[in-house]
């Protein structure tokens, strides 16, 4: 590339002169020296497209016409794959002089062509104070400068120099910055010995398209006119923050020099041409890469610009096993094309194939501009409502020097039909399109809701007074409850003691008082108190209620202790001839002494069962 | 509480600053609960000040030591922390009466041991009524067994009371920490730790404590640098 210009520098371009179709739009175009000394003869051309007249032209006074206009015109035609194309251009030449200093503008030019007025552009020349070097012609000024040009060593030194040209000297990490690397000459060039281009360490560099062919134009540096080129246009995107330096470019050039004939043979052949060398290194340039600020956002991408993001899905609605594109698309200014691809979280059931990647970025003096484009081809693999979540993705915005968001979605996908559908995919090979459930992310559980059972801090039961209270209620309260157990119990055998105590007493006074009974020969007492002493006697030691005193509760309770048959059966008989006696005395056959007799045996033999 | 529920918005809207600011005007009213501490430790996660969520998460699993949720989440912001510390896991009869006097929280064990002495006392007022003979046989087992249980519970309810009463867990709070082999800025630097580690804390003497690593390790370090659970 570069070199293929530096050729046509040196060569010029091949013209074909062929006739022409015709048929575009009519272009008129300017065209003259942006800076000329006094005393300078120049040329202002005017090029145009179709065959018109003279364009009308309105120069200032102080640019004085010498000749013109002089016309000449070319046909060019392109054969491109069998296409033929042709251009026709028409160029009318008027050679000016410059007769003062200042900068001039040339009002644009008027040509009509069948009816219609065109315009051609302004043209701007800037006339400076004439120089040494510079030796164009004029007689007057061949005089005054031919001694001084002769002093000057011709070493390179100012007739020859590189620069390499940027735009901004401070940028931000990511910010484009455009680097010019220009040539400076008031010599004639021949051929490039040797060019070193500087490496651009540090930095992603892009080439800006130039003109295959460098054209040299005419620029005022401190008062002197050179002759300049561009050799290479860069747009760089520094990589990381601090200096960055860019080392210097190194370029070596053959330049003719025609030097003054001296003897007349030779003036006769044009004069003698010198070759020589010269070469020039340029200054090392620092760049000075600031930052991004801090702190940057998580979903931070790496642009730096002016971006635009745009994301669509082809379809919202589709059957299982069809297609979907779902397409991302990154468009601005910037360093777009460095920019990290997107990552996407697309639902599991989709069968998601590798994004094409479309780069569309045109690299110009303005920075890199363009799409970039990514289209994904996914296949839902089962029915159901799908979502593509939002895509969102921060950038540095250098005109309000702050990160912006920028968001497009999120994509809401129905899927129709059943999972038999989606099993006919893969009937073949197992019969069901199932899978195990995957982790798409951990996160922590969500937080508690309700009343969250709060209560006051530190409320502990353990240990309280309430907590030994409800330990010691219960034990006191079954001590106390004991302790009266106890006395009654100690109350209820005191009863039984007394009565049995009472019982022998008793039964023994009412046996005395029969006895004396039996001696008075009363037998209706004697039976009586017998009777009694029995009854009295049994109750007792059987504690057996008064109110509850009958035969068959003693009889009874006699025989719930186990008392011996015959002994209840002598009570029986005792008790059944004390009633006999004294219900019908008349009947009684056994002497009063004797029952008395039988009924005092009974009495012991019950006093040792009843022990 | 009117505070729970806008917290709960601000959560769930993804303001956890505020969220978080919220439910800890609620512990300041003076109320507690874990369920309240594993939000805040919630609200810490998500601002990802981890350390300050296991201080929380490790709060709410102080007072209710089964909180499923709760040792999940300390799990997953236990893998965020610096340090990695082999566990030497104690005794098993040491991890099997832990793990019983943690199954419930100590007021739960408390009522437990009281309920289990009325029982027994219920069953020796029976033992001691002119009562039916039947009641008393089965009176007598009941209230042996409730007894027992009765004293072996008032002691899990020691234990567990203990446990949540005493500050014995110290979460790390400062990025990082060197640990020294005596309480005082003299002491031999032994080994460093980071922020949102769990320690043991063993002693304390003088603003300095001493503490426990769940491998093994000891030594001191300055009160200013962990936050008691």
């Amino acid at each position: 590339m570069l070199m293929k210009s530096l050729y046509n520098l040196i060569f010029g371009s091949l013209l074909l002169s062929t006739l022409s179709l015709m048929g575009q739009n009519l272009t008129i175009e300017g065209k003259a020296p942006r800076v000329v000394e006094v005393g300078e003869r120049f040329q202002l051309i005017y090029v145009i497209n179709e065959k018109t007249d003279a364009p009308q032209i309105d120069i200032p006074e102080s640019l004085r016409v010498i000749y013109g206009p002089s016309v000449s015109q070319s046909t060019s035609m392109q054969i491109i794959n069998g296409q033929v194309s042709s251009s026709f251009t028409l160029t009318y030449t008027y050679l000016l002089v410059a007769e003062k200093e200042g900068i001039y503008d040339i009002q644009p030019a008027s040509v009509n062509y069948k009816g219609k007025t065109y315009t051609s552009n302004a043209v701007n020349i800037e006339v400076v104070k004439g120089s040494s070097s510079v030796t164009q012609n004029p007689q007057a000024q061949q005089q005054q400068n031919q001694p001084s040009a002769r002093t000057k060593p011709v070493n390179g030194e100012g007739d020859f120099f590189v620069r390499v040209l940027v735009d901004k000297t401070s940028v931000y990490q990511g910010e484009a910055l455009v680097a010019t690397l220009k040539l400076y000459t008031t010599l004639e060039l021949n051929s490039f010995e040797k060019v070193e281009l500087p490496k651009f360490v540090g930095f992603f560099k892009e080439e800006i398209e130039t003109t295959t062919q460098i054209q040299l134009q005419r620029e005022n540096v401190n008062g002197r006119i050179y002759q300049t080129g561009v050799i290479a246009k860069y747009l760089l995107f520094p990589q990381r923050s601090g200096t960055i330096e860019i080392d210097p470019m190194n370029v070596e050039v053959i330049v003719t020099e025609r030097t003054r004939p001296i003897d007349p043979f030779e003036a006769f052949f044009g004069g003698n041409v010198r070759r020589y060398k010269v070469g020039n290194k340029s200054p090392v340039v620092t760049i000075n890469v600031k930052p991004l600020p801090e702190p940057k956002p998580t979903d931070f991408t790496g642009g730096v610009g002016l971006l635009r993001l745009d994301a669509s899905v082809s379809k919202n609605q589709l059957n299982v096993n069809d297609a979907i594109n779902f397409k991302i698309r990154y468009s601005g200014n910037g360093n777009i094309k460095f920019l990290d691809n997107p990552t996407i979280k697309f639902p599991k059931e989709f069968e998601v194939y590798d994004p094409k990647k479309d780069v569309n970025v045109k690299i110009t003096q303005n920075g890199a501009t363009g799409v970039i484009l990514w289209d994904y081809l996914l296949i839902p693999r089962a029915p159901g409502k799908f979502s593509i979540p939002e895509i969102v993705i921060s950038y540095f915005d250098l005109d309000s020097k702050t990160y912006k968001k920028l968001s497009s979605g999120p994509f809401e996908v129905v899927v129709e039909g059943t999972a038999a559908d989606a099993s006919g995919y893969s009937s073949k090979q197992s019969g069901f399109y199932r899978q195990n459930i995957e982790d798409i992310s951990t996160d922590i559980r969500f937080i508690q809701t309700g009343n969250l059972d709060l209560h006051a801090k530190g409320n502990y039961f353990f240990g309280t007074p309430m907590f030994w209270t409800l330990y010691l209620l219960p034990l006191v309260s079954f001590v106390i409850f004991w302790l009266l157990r106890i006395k009654q119990i100690m109350d209820q055998s005191d009863m039984v003691k007394l009565r049995t105590r009472r019982a022998s007493q008793m039964s023994r006074k009412r046996l005395k008082a029969a006895e004396k009974y039996v001696k008075d020969n009363k037998d209706a007492q004697v039976y009586d108190e017998v009777l009694r002493a029995l009854w009295q006697y049994l109750a007792d030691k059987l504690i057996i209620e008064q109110s509850r005193l009958t035969r068959d509760e003693i009889l009874q309770q006699l025989k719930n202790r186990n008392i011996d048959e015959a002994l209840i059966e002598k009570v029986i008989e005792v008790a059944d001839q004390c009633e006999m006696a004294r219900y019908a005395p008349t009947a009684m056959k056994k002497p009063a002494s004797e029952v008395y007799q039988q009924a005092v045996d009974l009495l012991v033999q019950l006093e040792k069962a009843l022990k | 509480m009117p505070f729970i529920d806008s917290a709960k918005v601000a959560y769930t809207s993804g303001d956890f600053a505020k969220a978080a600011h919220l439910y800890l005007r609620v512990a300041e009213h003076g109320y507690e609960s874990s369920q309240l501490y594993y939000n805040i430790g919630n609200c810490y996660y998500k601002q990802m000040q981890i350390a300050s969520a296991i201080y929380f998460y490790q709060k709410a699993l102080k007072l209710d030591p089964s909180f499923e949720d709760a040792k999940y989440n300390l799990k997953l912001a236990q893998e965020l922390i610096v340090d990695k510390i082999e566990a030497v896991s104690p005794p098993f009869y040491k991890r099997w009466y832990k793990s019983i006097y943690t199954a419930l929280p100590p007021n739960t064990w408390a009522v437990l041991t009281v309920i289990f002495f009325v029982v027994f006392i219920i069953g020796m007022f029976i033992l001691f009524s002119p009562i039916n003979m039947v009641l008393r046989r089965i009176a007598i087992p009941i209230s042996i067994f409730a007894l027992i249980f009765s004293i072996l519970i008032f002691a899990i309810a020691s234990s567990s009371y203990n446990y949540v009463v005493n500050k014995n867990l110290g979460v790390i709070m400062e990025p990082t920490v060197f640990v020294r082999s005596t309480p005082s800025e003299e002491g031999t630097p032994l080994f460093t730790i980071h922020e949102g580690l769990t320690v043991k804390i063993t002693n304390f003497i003088d603003g300095w404590y001493q503490i426990r690593l769940d491998d093994g390790r000891v030594g001191w370090l300055p009160q200013n640098t962990l936050e008691e659970v």
